[in-house]
């Protein structure tokens, strides 16, 4: 009797394991249980929400003012950049019109979210952040950064969601070399440094420091063209077919502190 | 608060064991930070007669994995061995004096922490940072503290 009391938490735990892992029946007790428990996430981050209120509090009213100047002008900046970009659409539509082509650009819709806590596992490298399944966050939906693909939505409750990030062992991505179109499967790295590693790209394939790597549209998940990461690691191995290469994440998650998700979802 | 009423007590360190895990901290201290889950387990564990603690172990060890979005069954079978392996050496625990605690913490938290990498090197292969391995050293570091503290909210 007292093996069994053992033994069967024991079996049980092995079960969920293997469950989890192979198949997706337990998504619903997870979905349910993350529900319960979200307060907790909540509490953790009363803290640093506190110092946020107080910090904004104190702000002096010029800082307030300049910040705005300065961001109305960026803003400014960047739609005189993106000009060139939208008669570039026009262009591409027209030219895809005369060659009865299928092909189009996307206009994707985002959903603006704030980054409420970073990693909170040992093994894993994810975030949470502060929208859920109520602002119709779903899981396998891409995040996005200024700079770059932040990683994938993982799971979500309805205040809040699990992001997991491109620099996670787990997750895997399909890059392409922006300047030659040399493809290979981006994975996160298991070390205390964010970096990705670039597997399947044959070792007479030209890749050279500092070349950006960015999303493939050969996987339906992720969009075509976003910057993913930057070579800071090349090397040639004399019994390895492949190349080892190690990229830097383009979009830095230390500090980051908004991030946007994808609205649609490109599950087909 | 009340002794008498374990369950309760249980419950009110269990929760703040997992809002002690759930504290966003950077990647090398979140590798190194102690098993908390596991020292407040254990703490309940030898000073508190109570049935069913492999139950409760699974339990707690669920939560602790949907609260760290890790594998369904990964925390909840490590917590339950390594409870069992304190649940065995309960009275000399008990008798000991703090160092010696210590040192089984030491070996609950190593015990712990080889479940917890099987698992992961079952499903992902032998990839994770070896800063890891210092977890089960300060799990044992922290335990007078826990202890400590844990024995003034106890009265």
């Amino acid at each position: 009797m007292k093996h069994l009391k053992l033994f069967i938490p024991i079996i049980v735990s092995i079960f969920l394991i293997l469950s989890d892992y192979k198949f997706s029946y337990l998504d619903n007790l997870r979905q349910f249980t993350s529900t319960l428990i979200s307060p907790i996430y909540f509490l953790v981050n009363l803290p640093s929400q506190l110092y946020i209120w107080i910090d904004e509090q104190g702000t002096n009213k010029q800082v307030l003012l300049n910040q705005n100047k300065k961001l109305n002008s960026e803003l400014m900046e960047l739609k005189v950049k993106l000009q060139p970009f939208n008669s570039l659409i026009l262009e591409n539509s027209k030219l895809s019109k005369l060659l009865e082509s299928s092909y189009s650009i996307d206009s994707p819709e985002f959903t603006l979210a704030k980054i409420t806590s970073i990693s909170q596992s040992r093994l894993k490298k994810q975030l949470i952040i502060n929208k859920g399944s109520k602002n119709n966050v779903k899981v396998g939906q891409v995040v996005f950064g200024a700079d770059g693909i932040v990683g994938q939505v993982t799971n979500t409750t309805p205040f809040y969601s699990t992001i997991i990030l491109i620099s996670d062992p787990t997750h895997y991505i399909p890059v392409k070399n922006e300047r030659n179109g040399v493809r290979g499967i981006g994975k996160g790295k298991a070390s205390n440094s964010n970096t990705i590693i670039v597997n399947y790209v044959e070792s007479k394939l030209d890749v050279l420091l500092g070349d950006i790597f960015i999303s493939s549209s050969i996987d339906s998940k992720f969009p075509h063209g976003y910057p993913v990461g930057k070579v800071i690691h090349v090397e040639k191995q004399t019994n390895n077919p492949f190349l080892d290469i190690v990229l830097e994440p383009t979009q830095n998650t230390n500090n980051i502190e908004f991030i946007l998700i994808l609205k649609q979802d490109n599950e087909n | 608060m009340k002794t008498n009423r374990p369950h309760i007590f249980l419950i009110k360190i269990m929760f703040f064991a997992l809002l002690i895990s759930g504290i966003p901290l950077p990647n090398t201290f979140q590798l190194v930070s102690p098993f908390w889950v596991l020292l407040f387990y254990i703490y309940w564990t030898i000073y508190f007669p109570a049935h069913g603690v492999f139950f409760l172990a699974l339990i707690f060890g669920i939560l602790l994995d949907i609260l760290q979005g890790s594998l369904l069954g990964q925390n909840a079978l490590a917590l339950i061995i390594s409870t069992a392996f304190i649940v065995n050496v309960k009275q000399s625990v008990y008798v000991s004096n703090i160092s010696t605690q210590q040192v089984y913490m030491f070996i609950a938290g190593s015990i712990y922490l080889v479940l917890f990498l099987l698992t992961h090197i079952l499903i992902q292969g032998l990839d994770f940072s070896w800063t890891i391995l210092l977890a089960p050293l300060t799990t044992a570091l922290f335990w007078p503290a826990i202890k400590f503290i844990l024995s003034k909210l106890k009265h």
